[in-house]
């Protein structure tokens, strides 16, 4: 025996058992090796399916009658089917062809199944999800509903499009992320659809602030914390046209903060993110970077609004619409036009899961939402049978049973990471928090979404028609904007609203053992916020308090944002009464901002002041260059990044009152519209600065030394003024990330024109903004000009990935092509046709 | 370099793509351990079939890059790993050649023994 062939021998096993162990299996984030570099059917063969074929063929097991998809060379699929049943079955193929990662990450972000993926790294925001409902809320609302309903049924044919796709696809149509974490996709179910749509409520309409406003009560006292964080918001600028040709402005005198001691911050709810936020403003799972995205910033939101043809140049109905929420790769929305004869013929944007267009427009109206931020969840104190393993809860002095169901958390390699039992009471979940046992009532898990809505919304063919089809949406509540053909505007606020007992303050934390605590119904249609073709000539809504509390007290929400983006919006609409659909996109990055008009004045002025009395070199060069600047966050500009700098520092001294003893974070922070209050106070104890406590500052002295500190902080980072380290795309960037963070497949540092409070706000991390942006003019032709921060492909080598990032920056409208029939498309601008027929599935 | 061996190393790398597109990346070692056994002129089968493994992978990411970025793949991918692209390339063909030639050695001892008179690597 050769002792040399023993070893080879030796080695040669040893290296065949390595080889073959990484090739079959994980290593920690490393995919098994074999299958994943496979280059017939790991990730190379992504390249392949990069671009789509020219011509291409598919098949739907129930499909009806032929479907023809026609890809312009945006990649829009346009689908023309002889049904709408089969033009829902076919959205679910296109979708799930460009997009299926996103779908099912969405939807198993929603159901709390991330761990399955990413083990237990992603078991806190899956018990999150979980705990809160969303889950149990949706399987009971599919449970409970008619099988035959709107909802389901179109959850049902989108889901056998989805399917279809699946059935026939081959290995280089599996998409990258898939072969990286070394998964596979489920098939899908109607189930998934409202998961998304419940996804979607938890973004906008999941708000803990009656939680949270006790914390701050313990801090500043009651009374301070209502004007602090009040109902209705000192700068009025409503949606529903207050008949006023100016805001209005309701300073009050803020009391000042309870004498008491301010708490160490383990008792208090930090700022620092929960889970919930952290779970809403990150992309599903940041992987390897998860400092790459911040929280949601204050100041983002969303915009629309609509011009009567009375103030249009062209004498059509013009509107507009810009959504703003995460920025990712590949983006929220995927742009789609369906058509089916004598029935529908819609152009706009779903989300990847949804079986309808959210946004768009058709032959005869086009529609837009922002979110409107009403107070849709109420928290109760619950009292208990026992601490541990409750059964029954206390109702009107008798026992209930609570409802219970066991939440089992898989990892990857289906082993259970965790088991929890939740508990609800009539009203919803129960949450064990650190204020006691509390169940949480909120109308996101009351129903199953409201595609049905959308459905009637996407063939209504005059605004009344719109509004009637929207009766039916439940949530989240959203402002809806609508103009027709005829030359109509309306907007609503539309979703279901609570009616309180008492005097119907949802600001509070209520007495569960009392069924009088419970909401009494829901508002009625007749009193939803709103307007149609009003005097003024236009319409506008940028997530502000819907009505001025002169015209309607009743309780819709509290800490409403302030309403920068609606006083600017409003500012320009009606300084301009011959508005054309170029300008129209122009505001949707209009660099002016109604903070920096506001505040910038009270900076100068107390500067002024302050060198009265003697000079300041610092001070004066920090006033000279703040008084050049134009107020406007165009990228080259070297002065913004002075005044929101100054801004920073003056929020941190006024609301030091807000920071518990022994933390460095706010427990919450008032709206800058209470800050503009406070300017009218120069010796309000507020300015009063805790840190300087053998000193009492007035406004003067904290203006002052915030934008000199400012100043000085911006010299010594980046030189003398106006240097490039100034320039304001050199400080404030957008980064739009990739739905699991990684870098590498992310669009980042893209300089930016907005700011905080811009009408293209950009704060915070950069990883919020404008989703969508949309123009439309309903003329005898309708005329539409849109663009996402993304590309319709999901490939991430796809040209059609990140292929409208850069216009996105430019603030660059396309004009859409909204053809009428498949012929009318230019050959030019067709990239792919697809022929879906019925039967088994074939391709190319 | 004879005929025979340019001609075993010609058709050695398709046949490597070949079962690789059919039975996935177990198709390496399957067909080089088979090699390693079979293989009676060849003195160093294990050899030739790591070779050609590399070969029969490069083809077809060669033939992948005529329908689709392939480069651009390896980029993004790499910078996901975080190493050079280069790095990651290689790794896509030095896999498969350890894949094989382990699976050579195997095979020809499988089929000569450890003391038979077998060829050299």
């Amino acid at each position: 025996m050769s002792s040399y062939r023993v070893i080879r021998l030796t080695f040669a096993l040893i290296m065949l058992g390595a080889t073959s162990y990484v090739g079959a299996r994980r290593m920690g984030q490393l995919p098994p090796l074999g299958s994943f570099l496979d280059p017939a059917h790991g990730i190379w063969a992504v390249a392949r399916a990069a671009e789509m074929p020219s011509e291409s063929q598919g098949e739907i097991d129930v499909l009806g009658e032929s479907v023809r998809v026609v890809y312009d060379r945006r990649g829009v699929p346009h689908i023309w089917a002889a049904t709408t049943d089969d033009a829902v079955r076919a959205l679910g193929y296109v979708v799930a062809r460009d997009r299926l990662f996103q779908m099912e990450l969405q939807a198993r972000a929603a159901a709390g199944r991330l761990t399955e993926w990413f083990g237990e790294r992603a078991l806190e925001v899956d018990r999150q999800q979980r705990s809160i409902g969303l889950p149990w809320s949706a399987e009971s609302n599919l449970a409970q509903a008619d099988t035959n309903s709107e909802a389901v049924r179109l959850g049902r044919l989108y889901a056998e499009g989805v399917n279809s796709w699946l059935d026939g696809m081959r290995s280089s149509d599996l998409p990258f992320e898939y072969k990286l974490l070394d998964v596979e996709p489920e098939l899908w179910n109607e189930l998934n659809g409202i998961l998304t749509f419940k996804r979607m409520g938890y973004t906008l309409a999941y708000d803990t602030h009656d939680r949270r406003r006790t914390q701050i009560e313990r801090l500043i006292g009651r009374e301070a914390t209502d004007a602090l964080f009040p109902i209705n918001s000192p700068i009025q600028e409503p949606i529903q046209p207050a008949r006023r040709s100016e805001p209005r402005f309701d300073y009050q005198t803020l009391p000042p903060p309870a004498e008491r001691e301010r708490e160490s911050p383990n008792e208090v709810v930090a700022r620092a993110p929960t889970p919930s936020n952290t779970l809403r403003s990150l992309p599903p799972l940041p992987l390897l970077q998860p400092s790459a995205s911040g929280r949601l910033g204050s100041e983002v939101g969303s915009n629309n609004w609509a011009v009567s043809p009375s103030r249009s140049a062209s004498g059509n109905a013009l509107l507009s619409g810009d959504p703003h929420l995460n920025l990712t790769l590949p983006s929220i929305w995927y742009e789609v036009h369906i058509k089916v004869p004598d029935e529908v013929d819609v152009y706009g944007v779903t989300i990847p899961g949804i079986p309808g267009v959210v946004i768009g427009f058709n032959r005869d109206i086009a529609w837009s939402f922002t979110n409107t931020g009403a107070d849709v969840l109420d928290y109760y104190r619950e009292t208990l049978d026992r601490d541990a393993a409750p059964t029954r809860y206390m109702l009107d002095g008798e026992w209930r049973e609570l409802d219970q169901r066991i939440e089992i958390f898989e990892g990857i390699d289906g082993d259970t990471l965790a088991v929890d039992t939740l508990y609800a009471t009539h009203r919803g979940p129960l949450l064990f928090s650190d204020q006691g046992v509390l169940s949480m009532r909120w109308t996101v898990l009351e129903e199953m979404g409201s595609v049905g809505a959308l459905t009637g919304a996407a063939s209504a063919t005059s605004v009344a028609e719109f509004q009637e089809a929207m009766e039916t949406y439940y949530a989240p509540a959203q402002t809806m904007i609508v103009a027709d053909r005829a030359g109509n505007i309306a907007i609503r606020s539309t979703g279901r609203f609570p009616i309180r007992p008492d005097n119907g303050d949802g600001t509070v934390i209520r007495d569960g053992t009392s069924s009088a605590s419970d909401w009494l119904g829901y508002w009625p249609l007749d009193e939803y916020p709103g307007a149609i073709n009003p005097s003024q000539g236009y319409l506008a809504s940028a997530n502000q308090q819907p009505v001025d509390p002169l015209a309607s007290d009743r309780y819709l929400g509290v800490n409403w944002p302030t309403p920068w983006r609606a006083l600017r919006i409003n500012e320009l609409l009606r300084n301009n009464s011959s508005v054309t659909q170029e300008e129209m996109a122009g505001y949707q990055t209009d660099p002016g901002n109604a903070k920096a008009d506001l505040f910038v004045p009270a900076f100068l002025e107390a500067a002024e002041r302050a060198l009265a009395f003697g000079p300041d070199e610092l001070l004066a060069e920090a006033a000279h260059v703040l008084s050049e600047w134009d107020r406007r966050y165009t990228k080259g500009n070297r002065h913004a990044v002075l005044f929101e700098s100054a801004m920073h520092v003056l929020t941190d001294r006024v609301w030091d009152e807000l920071v518990p003893r022994g933390s460095g974070q706010r427990v919450a922070t008032p709206g800058q519209s209470i800050l503009a209050t406070l300017l009218r106070d120069p010796d309000s104890p507020w300015w009063d600065h805790a840190a300087t406590a053998e000193v009492v500052e007035t406004r003067d002295e904290i203006l002052v030394t915030s934008l000199v500190d400012a100043f000085e902080q911006l010299t010594e980072d980046h030189g003398v003024p106006d240097g490039d380290g100034w320039k304001w795309e050199n400080n404030r960037h957008n980064n739009v990330m990739h739905l699991l963070g990684f870098p590498a497949l992310s669009a980042l540092d893209l300089p930016v024109q907005g700011g905080p409070g811009n009408l293209n706000p950009s704060s915070g991390q950069g990883t919020h903004g404008a989703s969508w942006r949309m123009v439309v003019e309903l003329g005898d032709r309708v005329y539409a000009r849109v663009t996402y921060p993304g590309g319709q492909s999901g490939n991430l080598v796809s040209s059609l990935y990140d292929n409208r990032i850069r216009q996105w920056v430019d603030g660059v409208l396309e004009e859409v092509f909204f053809p009428t029939n498949p012929e009318d498309l230019d050959p030019e601008d067709m990239l792919s046709a697809l022929v879906l027929e019925r039967g088994g599935y074939r391709d190319e | 370099m004879n005929r025979w061996k340019l001609l075993q190393l010609i058709l050695m790398g398709p046949a490597f793509a070949a079962a690789t597109f059919l039975v996935g990346w177990l198709g390496v070692p399957l067909l080089a351990c088979f090699w390693g056994w079979y293989d009676r002129i060849e003195n160093r089968p294990a050899l030739v079939g790591s070779v050609s493994a590399g070969i029969g992978w490069l083809i077809m990411l060669l033939w992948t890059s005529v329908n689709g970025p392939v480069l651009l793949l390896a980029q993004r991918t790499a910078a996901i790993w975080q190493v050079p692209t280069i790095a990651f390339l290689a790794l896509t063909i030095l896999f498969p050649m350890g894949l094989a030639w382990s699976a050579g050695i195997v095979g020809m001892t499988l089929r000569h023994g450890l003391s038979a008179r077998a060829g050299s690597n």
